[in-house]
């Protein structure tokens, strides 16, 4: 056994950032324990503000699964909303205009879903398009087909299949009422992270990320891997639109996942993931995910006009890139200061 | 051991970039179980071929033959495959992800698994680090870690693809004594276990010391290819440069007088520590040392890119606070970068914009250019230096290495300062530019200038100095005016070091 | 490999630097977008029967000044190679501010512009500030100030519209100091167009204008070089708050309201209109006047699909796709070509 003088330098407890989000999410509430406390006391209204954040996180969670993978290697996405939305409508479309069944919806959201995404990774990788531009064009391109759809009518429940409705009422065990809606982003979560760890093409992106040009000389398909990831996460976006249906009872052109880029690229940072490198953690991601999603339905719940949510998720944004800011600097401190030099 | 068939070779190498030939009719051979220097000055070919082996780059025209088949190399993945590895000259790994990571990245599908074991490659990992008797705990964390150590790593990774031939790109540039002493150690255990091995390099010392067999290339054509037993290193330059290398590095006279610039115990932990150092006018004053010993990182220091911690920084005998290179300027300083491609020069940018970059406020008045005094003032300095270009609006990226350097030399004098600070200036320019500096640098000290110049190659340092001082691992390990100058000297000095070295067993 | 010719520049006069930007325009890239803007220009002169009238277009393009000034603004933010997305939550916000001042502290109308227009300068000092200072990605933190500064604005006037201001105010795209023939020319435009000229004359007659070329090309080296890369970064995001406030005013003088809404997804446009001029959003290249055309595409097709009564969203929808396809197109024709080119020079030299 030899001694290892060069050892890890992640043996010291490095400050983690998802300890970091779990102390504001303990922070906000009790926060909004003590403002408005019969939300915590009465079982009622506890409940209910549970349902309500729980519904809610499976959609954020799903699409912030492909926003990682797209903000490690590093580019962004802001089309997802945009892709949320046109797909959704297109489900709906089905169901209402054409009858269709169930898993012909959940066919066409992933059918769908992809090619929207592969759209982008067809003009980023291989047409050379700024990321930026081209989801930025694609954002509208989405939402204004969105609209055409159906001419702007929304798709309401009645035109729903009863399993849209079952994905949120009830759960594969019976007893134990958590919905089906759950355990599926929970599924996401579960192959997300075994993917990004166990998979060859995992590693890639991590490498890409990393080191772009590294990644290259290795022999890395640097197009291939950000296409992939793009579709894979247009993938998960069409997945959401339908969950999006199920959540709510209803498709809305203008409603349906508008705003949601903001919320998952929010959680995305806040769970460490940097656009400059540094992976992060899909733990601190869906954390991210659960203080935003907290976020979101306690402002209404608290009293505060629903006007206060875009303020908000802008200024957690701002907060959480200034500390994942702060903690970098104090990293690369501590790592210059290890280096030492000599007379010390 | 005697091999007569090459592992690998090239047969009528030629390659050329928008019909420009810069390689031509190369027929290199790499034998197994040896190592072979591949030399020539900077813009000889070396990179070029072996990138062509690496398979980043498609040769116009010739042949690659793997063990007596001819191949084609379409990117750097079937190289891997076909077991050619190329380490670059900085190493190329990832930050973020640790040892076993990158040591498998990029080819974790060579088992044909479906998913990746990650305990089987920590295992495999632990495995080659021991066998190259190294105390990296694979688990580590590439981030912070040393060059020396980031190299081990990419050398790693070359095994775990089990490469019959690793090529290696100026290995040694970025390692301090110790570290070269242990990375040739390992070379030596790769040549035993019959791995092929390409070394590229400046240094004809470790040529001489590392390698069995040479191959001169200049000017894209190969030259010869000796067994170095029969060949000196006067005769290696010889080949290299076409003709003998007779000029001497002469110094010139200039009156000395006042202190233009004195630091005293300058520090920024974790870079240098307690340096002090005295520059007058009319000497040329130099900080020798390994790379990596913190004289780029004094210098930056000085000139403001990172401030330093503690210490004091006196201009003409006044403390100044140096809070960028803004104020650096002003002040009367001036710093030619060591990476003349990537600090030095802004490479999309025409000459004349880069030349009158650091000037603007003198062509200039409440921001509005005076274009004729800008045309006249390039013009002057382009005539002062001899450099030689189509026009003023010639990108730069068109231009060789020695008149680049000459430019960013220009940018500098136009600045007019008092205070010239040099890294490394005749890095990877030709033998003729290099007098050209010379004589430049001796001029400026003659007009009463102060330079402070950070070199490593000891004949500069030996043949121009006033005063050296040595840093080795960032303090200053000695002070030796002329008369006290020899190359021994300096090199010991440059080699104390309080670490441990990693002992091989 | 040294050049044999020994020739120096032969520039001898003053004009041909002025001359030589003149070639520079048109041998680069730029004289491509130029071509596609003339031809959309001319299929929708064609095809419209409004667009005969001039008189039109200058009403089309004067409901558009308030994009063109922020285009402006940010072609100069894109070429030292950063991007300020928050610009539409500052026009908002800045606004929004204005009019509150004047509403419900009734501070004169005047004054309340001047304090607005302060509040915009603040706004974009605190991109500057998180952006040069703290160098966190110039890219995410203005999504961030997006969203709060329009957030903001939200939480101060909810769903109303702020109106009722003084009539000097209002409409201040119907003053019109120039008639040229017996064509009005509203005062935004004089003011477009004078912005555009200052901004040119910055980029290529100034030491400023160099600088900012420096840092969107080689941000070290520009350091490296003596350029104080903070303190520009930060004038810039300033500057560009600034301008996006005064933006914002000008747009709520010409619908004689702020809502929380203002300028939604502007900054679609607003980018589409610099990359449609030739401005690499990658930074170093790029010039206003190529701004300028990608202004008048837009404004064109805009006024095009609003005429042809077609709904906002699906507007969205098409200048999305304008954007997507004038900027693929070219580089999938480059890359057509490269092939090409490799092609030939394998053919040729095999033949050797």
């Amino acid at each position: 056994m030899k001694n290892r003088t060069q050892s890890s330098a992640n043996n010291k407890i490095m400050f983690k950032p998802e300890y970091a989000t779990i102390l504001i999410i303990i922070f906000i509430l009790g926060l909004s324990a003590i403002y408005k406390p019969e939300l915590f006391t009465k079982a009622v209204q506890r409940r209910e503000l549970f349902q309500s954040i729980m519904l809610w996180l499976p959609l954020i969670v799903t699409v912030a699964m492909g926003m990682m993978m797209v903000i490690t290697t590093g580019c962004i996405d802001v089309s997802v909303g945009s892709i949320v939305g046109a797909t959704g409508m297109f489900v709906g479309f089905l169901f209402k205009f054409y009858n269709a069944p169930f898993w012909v919806g959940v066919l066409a959201a992933i059918v769908v879903g992809m090619m929207a995404g592969a759209l982008n990774g067809l003009f980023i990788s291989y047409f050379r398009v700024n990321f930026l531009v081209v989801t930025l064009a694609t954002m509208n391109i989405w939402r204004g087909l969105a609209f055409v759809i159906t001419d702007g009518v929304e798709i309401g429940a009645s035109y729903m299949p009863e399993q849209m409705s079952l994905l949120v009422l009830k759960g594969p065990i019976p007893g134990i009422g958590i919905p089906w809606i759950i355990w599926i982003a929970l599924f996401f979560v579960i192959i997300t992270v075994f993917f990004m760890k166990y998979s060859h093409f995992g590693r890639e992106v991590y490498a890409v990320g990393s080191n772009e040009n590294a990644a290259k000389l290795r022999g890395i398909n640097v197009k291939k891997v950000r296409f992939v990831v793009f579709t894979l996460t247009g993938m998960f976006s069409g997945i959401a639109g339908l969950l999006y249906g199920a959540r709510f009872g209803f498709f809305s052109p203008g409603d349906t996942g508008n705003g949601m880029e903001l919320i998952v690229i929010a959680s995305t940072v806040i769970g460490g993931v940097s656009i400059m490198g540094g992976r992060g953690s899909i733990i601190g991601v869906v954390l991210g995910c659960l203080l935003l999603g907290m976020v979101q339905t306690l402002i209404p719940s608290l009293g505060f006009s629903s006007f206060y949510n875009t303020a908000i998720y802008g200024l957690i944004i701002i907060i959480a890139l200034i500390i994942d800011r702060g903690i970098k600097i104090r990293q690369s401190r501590e790592v210059v200061a290890k280096k030492g030099v000599m007379g010390e | 051991m005697k091999v007569t068939e090459p592992i690998l070779k090239t047969k009528g190498m030629t390659k050329a970039f928008s019909g420009v030939i810069v390689l031509r009719n190369v027929d290199f051979n790499i034998y197994p179980g040896e190592i072979h220097a591949l030399i020539g000055e900077n813009g000889a070919g070396k990179s070029t071929l072996v990138k062509i082996l690496d398979g980043a780059l498609s040769p116009t025209y010739g042949e690659i033959f793997l063990e007596g088949q001819k191949i084609k190399i379409p990117n750097p993945l079937v190289a891997r495959k076909l077991g050619i590895s190329l380490m670059h000259q900085e190493p190329q790994v990832f930050p973020d992800l640790d040892v076993t990571e990158n040591i498998f990245a990029g080819h974790t599908r060579d088992n044909g698994d479906l998913f990746i074991n990650w305990r089987e490659k920590r295992e495999r990992a632990r495995e080659l680090l021991d066998l190259l008797n190294l105390n990296i705990d694979e688990k580590a964390s590439l981030k912070g870690m040393s060059i020396a150590n980031q190299q081990m790593v990419e050398i790693l990774c070359a095994l775990s693809t089990n490469a019959k031939v690793i090529i290696m790109d100026e290995p040694t540039a970025v390692l301090t004594l110790a570290e070269v002493k242990k990375l040739f150690s390992i070379i030596e255990k790769l040549k035993e276990q019959g791995k092929a091995i390409v070394f590229i390099s400046h240094r004809l010392d470790e040529v001489k010391i590392i390698a069995s067999r040479i191959t001169v290339l200049r000017d894209g054509n190969k030259v010869c290819e000796r067994m170095v037993e029969n060949t000196t290193k006067d005769l290696m330059v010889q080949l290299m440069i076409g003709r003998t290398l007779n000029e001497q590095i002469t110094k010139e006279e200039a009156t000395v007088g006042e202190t233009l610039l004195e630091v005293k115990n300058l520090t920024l932990p974790g870079q240098f520590k307690n340096v002090s150092i005295k520059v007058n006018r009319g000497e040329i004053v130099t900080i020798a040392g390994l790379v990596g010993a913190g004289q780029t990182e004094v210098a930056c220091s000085i000139f403001g890119i990172t401030p330093p911690e503690s210490g004091k920084i006196f201009i003409k005998g006044k403390e100044e606070k140096i809070n960028n290179p803004m104020e650096a300027i002003r002040k009367g300083l001036a710093m030619v970068p060591e990476d003349r491609l990537q600090t030095g020069l802004l490479l999309p940018l025409s000459v004349k914009h880069n030349m009158t970059l650091p000037s603007l406020g003198k062509i200039s008045k409440l921001t509005w250019i005076n274009f004729k005094q800008e045309n006249s003032l390039v013009e002057a300095y382009i005539k002062r230096l001899s450099i030689i270009l189509r026009n003023t609006n010639q990108a730069i990226a068109e231009i060789s290495g020695g008149n680049q350097q000459k430019i960013v030399l220009s940018k500098w004098l136009m600045t007019q300062p008092e205070i010239y600070i040099l890294d490394k200036p005749t890095r990877g320019i030709d033998v003729g530019a290099k007098a050209e500096v010379y004589n430049l640098i001796n001029t400026l000290a003659k007009e009463g200038k102060g330079v402070l110049m950070i070199s490593s190659e000891l004949e500069e340092i030996v043949h121009l100095s006033d005063r050296a001082y040595v840093m080795s691992e960032g303090i200053i390990t000695a002070v030796f005016e002329r008369k006290e100058l020899s190359e021994e000297r300096i090199m010991k000095a440059a080699s104390i070091t309080k670490k441990k070295v990693v002992q091989s067993s | 490999m040294l050049k044999s010719s020994n020739n120096i520049s032969s520039n001898k006069d003053i004009g041909s630097n002025y001359g030589l930007l003149l070639r520079d325009f048109f041998s680069s890239l730029e004289i491509t977008y130029f071509i596609l803007m003339l031809i959309v220009l001319t299929i929708l002169l064609i095809t419209t029967p409004n667009y005969r009238n001039v008189l039109y277009i200058i009403k089309a393009i004067s409901r558009n000044v308030e994009y063109g000034l922020v285009a402006c603004m940010m072609t100069i933010i894109i070429i030292a190679a950063m991007i300020d997305l928050s610009v539409a939550g500052v026009m908002t916000l800045s606004a929004t501010i204005t009019g509150l001042l004047y509403h419900n502290a009734g501070i004169p109308m005047l004054g309340a512009i001047v304090l607005g227009l302060m509040g915009g300068l603040m706004l974009g000092m605190i991109n500057g500030a998180l952006i040069a200072y703290l160098k966190i990605p110039a890219i995410i933190v203005t999504i961030g100030t997006l969203f709060f500064y329009r957030g903001v604005s939200k939480i101060f006037i909810g769903d109303h519209s702020l109106g009722h201001f003084p009539d000097w105010f209002n409409r201040v795209d119907r003053i019109y100091p120039i008639k040229i023939g017996n064509v009005n020319i509203p005062v935004t435009i004089i003011g477009l167009l004078v912005v555009v000229i200052i901004i040119f004359f910055i980029l290529k007659f100034t030491s400023t204008g160099r600088k900012i070329y420096a840092i969107g090309t080689n941000e070290t080296a520009a350091k490296f070089s003596g350029i104080n890369v903070k303190r520009l970064k930060f004038l810039l995001f300033s500057l560009s708050g600034l301008v996006a406030g005064a933006a914002g005013i000008l747009c709520m003088s010409r619908l004689l309201v702020v809502r929380h809404d203002m300028a939604l997804g502007g900054e679609l446009d607003i980018i589409t209109i610099v990359v449609l001029g030739g401005t690499s959003i990658l930074g170093g290249k790029g010039n206003i006047i190529g701004t300028l055309w990608g202004w008048l595409i837009v404004v064109f097709v805009r006024s095009g699909l609003s005429v042809a009564q077609i709904p906002i969203e699906q507007q969205l929808f098409v200048i999305g796709t304008l954007l997507l396809l004038a900027l693929a197109i070219p580089n999938i024709i480059s890359i057509l070509r490269e092939k090409y080119l490799n092609i030939k020079i394998q053919k040729s030299l095999k033949k050797l």
